[in-house]
């Protein structure tokens, strides 16, 4: 199961106050992820993606994926529990001018999951897309 | 380790003729880390009443937990803790109460920066 959610980072973020989502995800493993930064950003949008408490993306503690024109992706074996099964995402932009906004896709293989736990309204209205 | 700055509420109301109620904590601070440890409810008079847990921000929000009480002035509680942005707040709606009924929240944790 794939989930995606768009953040975006407006001019002038910054570190000590990032712009943040969130991501509701089902119970399983997170198997892969990536991040799509577009044409663009030119390495001025900076991004992590925390589960619970920690920083998950990328794993070394403080560190911010960025990049132009480019998909940062990779395997995991990420387990994710039982609810609340919150993704933080976080954003800060190196950019005077422009706003910027980077996609993060992660792939899930679920655990339980049975047709209608979660519906496509209530993913909607949690901002996480299921495809 | 960055500091982290405890939260003690206490929230409470009075439900309505059409036995619900909804209780929200205002937003933490921005651009922060904030832990939900435990949200614990009660109703000191009815004995089932169901209470719906939540963040929210700006017409946000993230449904967290579904808690049933059996018993009058039972407390039930979160089972997970549980992290988010800390502008969010908490939210409890109650369903299923008595009209005049008070309702008791408590919510317990932290927020914290982001140590960046």
């Amino acid at each position: 199961m794939l989930f995606q959610r768009d953040l975006l980072i407006e001019s002038g973020k910054t570190v000590a106050d990032p712009a943040t989502d969130t991501m509701v995800l089902c119970e399983g493993t997170i198997v892969r992820y990536s991040l799509l930064f577009p044409p663009g950003c030119a390495g001025l949008a900076h991004v992590q993606v925390w589960l619970g408490g920690f920083q998950l993306i990328p794993w070394s503690r403080g560190l911010w994926a960025h990049g132009d024109d480019h998909s940062i992706t990779g395997d995991t074996n990420y387990p994710v529990g039982p609810a609340p099964r919150i993704i933080m995402l976080l954003g800060y932009n190196e950019d005077d001018t422009h706003d910027h906004t980077v996609t993060v896709m992660l792939e899930v293989n679920p655990t339980r999951f049975t047709p209608g736990e979660i519906g496509l309204e209530d993913l909607l209205a949690l901002g996480g897309l299921m495809i | 380790m960055a500091k982290r700055y405890p939260i003690d509420l206490k929230l409470s109301g009075t439900v309505a003729a059409a036995g619900t109620l909804t209780l929200k904590s205002d937003s933490f601070k921005p651009g922060g880390l904030l832990c939900i440890q435990r949200v614990s409810c009660r109703d000191t008079v009815d004995s089932s009443v169901t209470y719906h847990v939540s963040l929210e921000r700006s017409g946000q929000q993230l449904y967290l937990e579904t808690l049933i009480s059996t018993v009058a002035s039972q407390v039930v509680a979160m089972k997970e803790k549980v992290y988010a942005p800390s502008d969010y707040g908490v939210t409890v709606e109650v369903t299923g109460a008595t009209a005049a009924d008070i309702i008791e929240v408590g919510i317990f944790g932290y927020w914290t920066d982001f140590p960046g």
